[in-house]
């Protein structure tokens, strides 16, 4: 029988912890994509996450670096990049007016809770704890 | 075991041994030749690129609240 494949959503600020040597985070953010990476988990992503990814970092770094570490991220053969459907936006838009929750967090929510993923790590529990049936795993959580 | 075939441009596939190697497009591999009939394909160990940037971390000349991310999600996505 093949090995059952993990999914889990990972949020912008985990990204940018682990890319930014200046964040105290940064140490952790690292460790904790190194702990999914050792329990065979795939990292999914989309195109909300790599926008946040992609603009944060271009306001942090220069443009060039935020560039490539941007397809760096997404060219990794631990990340695998979902396009959202029409269904998930539809659902996040419901999401975002009931739990009133801005509409970035809502498509990531409901992303992942349509892709069935194990949970979404981040660093922003106060809006995504709001989601029914979403597991938020924090990035300080003890493992 | 797999058999497979030299193609005229001298290709050998190696689909059909890509997933019990965990072979992917852009692999890289050391053709060591150990007779006249036996070569040696060892894979050459690349450092994933998620793994590779965040042992490199950037550094930003930012300092104190510029580095606030919630700012700069509230600079994206706006209130």
């Amino acid at each position: 029988m093949g090995e059952m494949k993990v999914f889990v959503v990972v949020d912008s600020n985990i990204f940018i912890f682990a890319n930014i040597a200046e964040y105290p985070e940064q140490e952790t953010a690292k460790e904790k994509l190194k702990w999914l990476i050792n329990k065979s988990c795939t990292i999914l992503v989309n195109p909300i996450i790599v926008s946040e990814v992609h603009y944060k970092l271009s306001r942090l770094l220069s443009a060039e670096e935020a560039y490539e570490r941007t397809l760096k991220i997404i060219s990794s053969g631990h990340v695998e990049y979902v396009p959202l459907g029409k269904g998930t936006v539809l659902k996040a838009i419901e999401l975002s007016r009931s739990r009133k929750i801005r509409i970035n967090d809502a498509l990531i929510a409901q992303h992942a809770l349509d892709l069935n993923a194990e949970g979404l790590v981040t660093d922003n529990t106060k809006d995504f704890v709001k989601v029914e049936g979403l597991k938020v795993i924090k990035l300080r959580e003890d493992e | 075991m797999a058999i497979v075939e030299v193609d005229e441009e001298y290709k050998i596939p190696l689909k059909q041994v890509s997933v019990s190697f965990n072979i992917k497009p852009a692999d890289r591999f050391l053709v060591r030749v150990e007779t006249r009939e036996k070569i040696v394909l060892e894979k050459i160990k690349q450092k994933d690129s998620l793994i590779e940037i965040i042992e490199n971390p950037g550094h930003t000349d930012r300092r104190g609240a510029a580095l606030d991310l919630k700012e700069l999600e509230e600079e994206l996505w706006g209130r």
